[in-house]
């Protein structure tokens, strides 16, 4: 056949295949394929290496090798070529009067240099990396007075107070407080975590939260509305003597004008409201807050979501009814999870369940479900968060402790009534992941008896395990029982094993 | 409100082939569900491994090239846009893996010539089966084709692809499909004879019967 022949060949006159030929060569492609076929202990153990990224093999060790020499190779050539002076102290939270027009226009020029487009305060905090490690203030519940410059604070916070400005810092187990009496403060604070402190600042009687993004915040002295905030990167949750005003965006803007209209302030996008070019400074992973205040104030806590109607009163269960706003929802839940009442009990489930369902964030998730049991032991709702975080430890292939956990559970006698769901549960566990049949058919056998009379998927599930231990007739007792009861869901299935252990 | 749901039962495995033309795992997948992607490597695993062994991956790099696959997989997983089956595009996966795989392998030839010799593998053939044996030589014939023959070989031969499907694995137009099948025959004809083909054949049939008594 010449390739002219071949080439005007039509796909319906696509050849017959070899394998499916009666000669050596068929008998030598089938016992080739049979044995390139992997078996399913080699699936469970291929995902497990996949989901455990510091087992690193092959290629993978070879990237990561190449990986860590290249960042020593960076860091020495970083470090060899380290900048000069330290960021001045007004590159960041420096008050109005001292940033110049000239100023600013310098380093709208660095950072074009630098092909970026962020403002000066951006192009010092980049520096300030490699500078010396700053005093760290030791903080107590009594406000301490912080000094003109930069400090730390407790939790990896740095705080810079501008000259002429006065402010103080305290730290106890919930919160830590930043209290600006007179002036500007710039902030750069970690992102929080869930059980440790928060970070505020307070501005007079106005609070301003940090969830884990970056905001501003600036008193206008002179004109202007009191109070204002700032949106750059997450979200912030406004509220007023603990009443929450509502979630602000990335780009949104409040200000206390907003709350005198009662409604949360967010303005959806910054092309509204624009914040003004002095305030452009923001750092990816870092919280920056440039707070000025007066003395006086209503209390607000401030947090940002974008997306938000403005004007629009909006809650966190509001929030959270849309996919689109679930992050917002969420920070919004955080801060009613500060609390120690059923709420902030009930903040926490809900935090779970929009991380799992909606954000598809099971670390989340767990982390929530985690911080629920430890902060509410007896709470009301210890039940649900005990099967949740069982059922996100089997999501997250953490089998292991899933059994675990569950194993704990039943020993505890918690929650009798649930026995037979956490039995079934490690059963599926047993069988489909770990593939272990005999300690799947005890726990099957154990849910099947706690919920006697009633014959469910367990039965069924038990007879599987039976089957598959080769203990036959057992097996064929239990797919009968199964079968009898009438409104089985695998009737076919279990059917056709009947009816396979019959011959 | 519960995040577990009533009844909180592991879900059920899906079956492969249904998931394998699900469009909704892929939705799930992209939305971070954690149990979608299990589902999805339970399906397309198989599939994945015994096709990069058929194209010559060894039993002792079988393992970290599927893994690569399927980083692959979900890190792209996202921008797939299903204009093509899934499964075309993990078989795409899978070929770029493999000759990512032999460009390595040029690499460290090559440096085993210029720093030494290495000490050369013992090839053990597998005795204790007629099939197994019978494999083995199967692949060695396997290996005797080049990449582009063994590629169109593969997919038609062993997995079953319509000529419409491996061209657009491959990126060519279906007459070269054709075409490259057509060599291939050739080529994996005479290397099954060089490995003893048809004498072997006789030989396996008489060791089967034995296997068999």
């Amino acid at each position: 056949m010449s390739r002219d022949d071949l080439e005007r060949r039509r796909p319906s006159d696509a050849p017959p295949r070899l394998i499916d030929d009666g000669g050596h060569v068929a008998a030598g492609l089938r016992a080739l394929d049979a044995r390139t076929r992997p078996d399913g202990q080699d699936e469970a153990a291929a995902w497990r290496r996949l989901m455990a990224p510091w087992q690193v093999t092959g290629a993978r060790r070879w990237f990561w090798s190449g990986a860590l020499v290249a960042a020593a190779v960076a860091v020495v050539v970083v470090v060899g070529r380290r900048p000069g002076p330290p960021l001045s102290a007004g590159a960041v939270g420096t008050p109005p009067a001292t940033l110049s027009e000239e100023g600013l226009a310098q380093g709208s020029a660095d950072a074009r240099q630098r092909g970026t487009g962020v403002g000066p305060a951006v192009a010092g905090q980049r520096e300030r990396r490699l500078d010396p490690p700053l005093p760290r203030l030791a903080l107590s519940a009594r406000p301490t007075s912080i000094a003109s410059g930069r400090s730390a604070l407790a939790d990896e916070a740095t705080v810079e107070v501008a000259e002429g400005s006065a402010a103080r810092a305290s730290a106890d187990q919930t919160w830590v407080r930043v209290l600006l009496d007179e002036g500007e403060v710039g902030l750069h604070v970690r992102k929080r975590v869930p059980g440790g402190p928060g970070f505020e600042v307070v501005a007079g009687e106005y609070h301003f939260r940090v969830l884990g993004t970056t905001f501003r915040v600036a008193r206008n002295a002179h004109d202007g509305p009191p109070v204002e905030l700032w949106v750059e990167e997450g979200r912030v949750a406004v509220s007023h003597e603990g009443r929450a005003l509502g979630v602000v965006a990335a780009g949104g803007h409040w200000d206390t004008s907003d709350e005198a209209r009662a409604a949360p302030s967010p303005t959806s996008t910054g092309a509204e409201r624009s914040r003004p070019a002095r305030h452009a400074s923001a750092s990816s992973g870092a919280i920056a807050a440039h707070a000025s205040a007066s003395s006086s104030a209503a209390a607000a806590h401030a947090s940002a979501s974008p997306g938000v109607d403005h004007g629009a009163p909006t809650t966190c269960a509001g929030l959270a009814a849309d996919a689109a706003t679930a992050r917002d929802a969420v920070a919004c839940y955080l801060a009613v999870a500060r609390g120690g009442d059923l709420a902030a009990e009930t903040a926490l489930f809900e935090i779970a369940r929009l991380r799992r369902d909606v954000l598809g964030d099971g670390a989340g998730a767990l982390a929530a479900l985690q911080e629920s049991r430890t902060r509410f032991p007896a709470g009301v709702l210890r039940d649900d968060v005990d099967l949740s975080i069982v059922e996100l430890l089997a999501d997250l292939n953490r089998h292991n402790e899933a059994i675990e956990e569950i194993g704990r559970l039943l020993a505890d006698g918690h929650g009798v009534e649930r026995n037979a769901e956490l039995w079934e549960m490690r059963g599926d566990i047993y069988r489909e992941v770990l593939e272990d049949y005999g300690h799947a058919e005890r726990d099957y056998a154990a849910a099947e008896q706690a919920r006697a009379p009633v014959v469910g998927d367990a039965t069924f599930f038990r007879g599987v395990c039976l089957q598959a231990l080769g203990r036959n007739a057992e097996a064929r007792a239990t797919f009968g029982r199964y079968l009898a009861a009438g409104t089985a869901r695998f009737a076919d299935e279990a059917g056709r094993r009947l009816r396979r252990l019959g011959r | 409100m519960k995040v577990c749901p009533p009844g909180g039962s592991y879900p059920a495995r899906m079956d492969a082939a249904a998931l394998r033309s699900d469009d909704s795992i892929i939705r799930r997948c992209v939305a971070g569900e954690n149990a979608a992607w299990r589902d999805l490597h339970r399906a397309l695993y198989p599939l994945a491994y015994s096709f990069l062994r058929k194209m010559g991956v060894d039993d002792a790099e079988v393992d970290d090239v599927c893994q690569e696959v399927f980083v692959q997989v979900f890190r792209y997983l996202g921008r797939f846009q299903q204009r093509a089956q899934l499964t075309t595009w993990l078989y795409k996966i899978c070929l770029s893996q493999t000759a990512r795989m032999r460009r390595r392998h040029k690499v460290t030839q090559a440096l085993v010539r210029l720093f030494g010799e290495r000490e050369a593998s013992a090839v053990q053939a597998s005795l204790d089966l007629p099939e197994d044996e019978l494999a083995r030589r199967t692949g060695i014939a396997l290996a005797e084709l080049s990449d582009a023959h063994r590629e169109v070989f593969v997919l038609y031969e062993l997995q079953g692809l319509t000529g419409e499907q491996i061209a657009e694995i491959v990126g060519c137009p279906l007459p070269t499909v054709w075409s490259r099948l057509h060599y291939a025959r050739l080529e994996f004809r005479r290397a099954v004879e060089e490995t003893g083909g048809v004498a072997a054949s006789a030989e396996l049939e008489i060791r089967r019967a034995d296997v068999a008594r």
